[in-house]
């Protein structure tokens, strides 16, 4: 069975489940945008298709395997995740940075060229070559995610998990982000994208999953997932669903949804 | 292009490195000659015979005095930087696990039971005391592996280790054994022997050598423990790795030369500017400025000019507090 599939996972905290049995099939080559309020299970339910957090009942397998039995090094190569979070303790220069995107790759002698070039070309990809001398605190907000999404990205995984990529970045390098993470999945690897914005996960997801206390309320092709009410089952609220002249299409929050 | 501008880039810190450390091996050097030649009596070319008499003083106590300051000052630098890194604190210090109040308080102990007159006692004692207060560390907080329950369970132990050592100082039999204890507290090299070095060497390697095991770890939690996970790091495998290599190295060093604070906290400090941040790029920089930094210390202290020798401990906190001082400031106004 291939891709990252999510079966009958269950996850408790202190006896209350924050993901209660979520089924998902996720593949590669494309954008899975994992959409629901504060509190839905979104950055947990992420944590356990990474590997981190072993599932109380059910299990996550990546083309068939268990993930809580990979060999942490297979599975670090294998499926990159950048945390919502965005820590960086030492004031390290931004090519040091991503660079540590290689450690699960890097044999005993250090540096290769093979992990140079993917640095290299991580750092263009996220557009931060630019500014690669300067140091985490030289950084703005903006400039500092850039930076630790090329940190992923430099790993080269299969699967890409993003936990809300898009905080603190303005409107282009939000739009250049989301570009990223189209490309990304057009070279094959797997993306699975916590967002806020439904426009924007209108505009980059070619799957939806929308989950609401623990539980998936729907899932599929965007087009049948992001309809008013689902999003209103969701997020309890109405919204209004266009699409821009360009084709783009966006979603607005109306009003609170009252029963 | 930029894919060799990039590569060009890399390249600088890791020479930056090397540098580094080519010039501290060639200072270390030299501060070690100084060292053998340097004290109250002063040993010029003529007296490096077998025949002059003066060559007992350099084979049985300026020899091993040097070997031993290096050695321990390596073994506090290289245990701080690793802690640093493992707990992505700056101020951190091997003093902060309580490891090194847990082997002081051990040494007294036996001080107090006037076990002192035999060469082993007092190592092995001070070694139990710093292996007891690992392992309540890894019970009390090692199976979480998290960073806040360590740190307070080390702030604790450490604080348990010296009201027992201050308990064993206001009940000791005769005021000669409270003074015994009080000297020793205070840490020196004085008149060390082989005996220690042939003590302390063991253990520092294999502690050195854990803590090297930790360097790729400590690299990847820079970006905090989530993401250092999903890198492949066992967070628990590091915690025993540090809590190990940091004992054996600081209880070494305790059981051989008494309490001697701030090496492990000021020489990380020192090398950051030099080489970047990156943990695993201090790790070896920090045991080579460790072992310069107390090996010059140590022979300042021989040197000067006061009527009975200045204590090492005494001097390294004098250097040491007034540095974490300016330290905190500066980080206090980064923050605000």
């Amino acid at each position: 069975m291939k891709g990252l599939r999510a079966q009958g996972v269950q996850i408790c905290f202190h006896g209350r489940a924050v993901v209660d049995d979520v089924s998902v099939q996720f593949r590669r080559g494309r954008v899975t945008a994992l959409l629901g309020p504060n509190g839905a299970g979104k950055s947990t339910l992420l944590a356990s298709l990474a590997g981190l957090r072993r599932p109380d009942r059910g299990a996550v397998f990546i083309d068939g395997a268990d993930v809580a039995y990979l060999h942490p090094r297979e599975r670090a190569q294998r499926i990159g995740l950048l945390p919502q979070l965005g820590e960086v303790h030492w004031d390290v220069d931004v090519r040091t940075l991503v660079s540590l995107g290689r450690l699960p790759h890097r044999g005993r002698w250090g540096e290769q060229s093979r992990d140079t070039s993917a640095v290299a070309n991580a750092m263009a990809a996220a557009d931060v070559s630019q500014f690669a001398s300067r140091t985490a605190k030289q950084l703005s907000g903006g400039e500092r995610s850039r930076a630790l999404l090329a940190r992923v990205l430099a790993g080269e995984p299969e699967w890409l998990l993003v936990d809300e990529p898009l905080a603190s970045l303005d409107l282009a390098h939000q739009l250049d982000v989301l570009a990223l993470l189209r490309s990304v999945a057009a070279k094959g690897a797997g993306v699975v994208v916590v967002l806020h914005d439904l426009s924007h996960a209108a505009r980059v997801a070619d799957d939806v999953v929308l989950l609401k206390a623990g539980k998936v309320v729907a899932q599929g092709g965007r087009e049948s997932v992001l309809k008013a009410e689902h999003l209103r089952a969701t997020f309890e609220v109405d919204v209004h669903i266009g699409r821009a002249a360009e084709g783009e299409s966006f979603v607005i929050p109306l009003r609170r949804w009252q029963p | 292009m930029s894919q060799t501008l990039v590569a060009g880039v890399s390249s600088v810190p890791k020479s930056r490195e090397v540098r580094l450390n080519a010039a501290l091996v060639a200072a270390l050097i030299v501060a070690a000659v100084f060292s053998l030649i340097a004290g109250k009596v002063w040993l010029p070319a003529e007296a490096w015979s077998m025949a002059d008499p003066r060559w007992l003083i350099i084979a049985e106590l300026r020899i091993p005095r040097t070997v031993l300051a290096m050695l321990i000052g390596a073994a506090l630098g290289l245990s701080g930087a690793a802690m640093q890194g493992y707990l992505r604190n700056p101020l951190a210090d091997p003093g902060l696990f309580g490891i090194s109040s847990g082997a002081a308080l051990g040494a007294v102990i036996s001080l107090y039971f006037g076990f002192a007159a035999s060469l082993l006692l007092l190592p092995a004692f001070a070694l139990a005391g710093a292996a007891i207060t690992m392992l309540a560390l890894a019970l009390l907080a090692g199976r979480s592996g998290s960073l806040v329950l360590f740190a307070l369970a080390g702030i604790i132990l450490a604080s348990i280790a010296g009201s027992l050592t201050t308990l064993a100082i206001s009940l000791a039999p005769t005021p000669f054994v409270a003074s015994q204890i009080v000297t020793w507290l205070l840490g020196a090299l004085t008149d060390r022997s082989w005996d220690d070095v042939r003590l302390a060497f063991p253990l520092v390697l294999a502690g050195a050598l854990l803590l090297a095991g930790t360097a790729r770890s400590l690299d990847a939690l820079t970006l905090g423990e989530q993401a250092a996970r999903s890198m492949g790091v066992d967070l628990r495998r590091l915690q025993w790795l540090v809590v190990l290599g940091v004992g054996l190295c600081v209880g070494a060093s305790v059981a051989t030369s008494g309490i001697i604070g701030f090496v492990g906290l000021m020489v990380p400090h020192m090398v950051r500017p030099l080489v970047g941040s990156r943990p695993s790029a201090i790790l070896l920089p920090s045991a080579l400025g460790g072992a310069l930094l107390l090996l010059v210390a140590d022979t300042l202290v021989r040197i000067a000019p006061t009527v009975s020798e200045l204590r090492l401990g005494i001097a390294m906190s004098l250097l040491g507090g007034p540095f974490f001082l300016v330290m905190l400031i500066r980080m206090r106004r980064s923050v605000v």
